[in-house]
């Protein structure tokens, strides 16, 4: 609250009720830091670790495969953080299963100009016991489906594996 | 808030009122969002149960079944609740329903590559009068039911196919 005194001047005066509302607007400030994860976030990223997260892209256009740049950086759109540098790539044969005339289930090869891609990405994260939190935040595990882009192509891919390599990697 | 003649008085006016009001709302809703809202009704006791249950993850690749083990820790990966410990895991083909073109009957044919995954998961459990089952006192359970499943080293879907329920809980 702002008041006058003797001279004139205007001096501001907090009242109690000036001070209940800068104390909830810093509770609020301190419950949004925890809601998104900010002190996590701080608290992780002075010791992250690095990673080799390998993953499979099923049944793309084979001329997919040239737009997968080795050293390239990709981002993850699900989660809005890097993913990491693209280490290595493969291509196989797409798989697909037909079933036949006696109802038995057989494994063939797409021959239509279709591709499975395996990949290993270079990343950053945390391990926990809980498991890898990638970018020291966000949970991925075998089996995670994950959209991931880089400057030419955008796919979405399915993690199959999570290593640690380098301990205590230091970031940003 | 100040006397012209400069003595101290806290006198509040309408716009405090409304501050404080607005200040009581949101505290409310917050003690609500945060620490409410989890009644379930109809509860015989506060007291959480040994419970087991059982769920599949269905046609898994053969490179993700090594990843499911015993003695991980289950959490629900939509809400981040706590589903308890897997105790066992069965793996066995993943049989798909076809028919025999030539004799038309059906076939029970093993998947080549898929494999389903049955855990056993020990938790701790509420049940209420209307024997609704609620693990960890939060996650409501229900066979049949769809579960986000977050483990250490897998992460994937599976339905809850079966609860335990010993006697002297039912």
């Amino acid at each position: 609250m702002t008041t006058e005194n003797k001279t004139g001047k205007r001096r501001i005066r907090l009242n109690i009720i000036d001070f209940i509302v800068i104390i909830i607007l810093i509770g609020a400030a301190v419950g949004i830091a925890f809601r998104f994860g900010l002190v996590e976030r701080v608290k992780t990223q002075v010791s992250m670790d690095g990673a080799s997260i390998s993953f499979l892209v099923q049944n793309i256009q084979e001329a997919s495969y040239s737009y997968f740049n080795i050293g390239e950086e990709f981002e993850d759109v699900t989660h809005k953080c890097s993913f990491g540098t693209l280490e290595s790539k493969q291509e196989f044969p797409a798989e697909t299963y037909i079933t036949d005339i006696n109802g038995n289930i057989i494994k063939t090869y797409v021959e239509n100009d279709r591709i499975d891609l395996r990949g290993v990405m270079s990343s950053v994260g945390k391990f926990t016991d809980e498991g890898f939190l990638l970018d020291g935040i966000h949970f991925i595990a075998p089996g995670s489906s994950i959209n991931i882009r880089s400057s030419v192509i955008s796919v979405w891919i399915t993690v199959t594996d999570i290593v640690k390599t380098d301990p205590n990697v230091s970031t940003k | 808030m100040e006397k012209g003649n400069n003595s101290k008085k806290h006198r509040i006016n309408a716009v405090d009122v409304i501050i404080i009001l607005l200040i009581t709302v949101v505290i409310a809703a917050a003690a609500v969002i945060f620490i409410g809202g989890g009644g379930i009704d109809g509860l015989t006791g506060n007291q959480l149960v040994d419970f087991e249950y059982v769920i599949e993850f269905r046609q898994l690749r053969e490179e993700f079944t090594d990843n499911i083990v015993p003695g991980q820790q289950l959490v629900d990966a939509a809400e981040k609740k706590r589903l308890g410990e897997s105790m066992a895991v069965n793996i066995s083909p993943s049989v798909i329903t076809n028919t025999d073109m030539e004799n038309g009957k059906l076939v029970y044919a093993n998947h080549p590559d898929y494999y389903d995954v049955d855990v056993i998961v020990k938790a701790k459990a509420l049940i209420n009068d209307e024997g609704e089952v609620f693990i960890d006192g939060t996650y409501r359970l229900t066979v049949g039911g769809l579960i986000y499943v977050q483990m250490p080293n897998f992460t994937g879907s599976a339905y809850c196919t079966e609860m335990i329920i010993a006697e002297d809980n039912k």
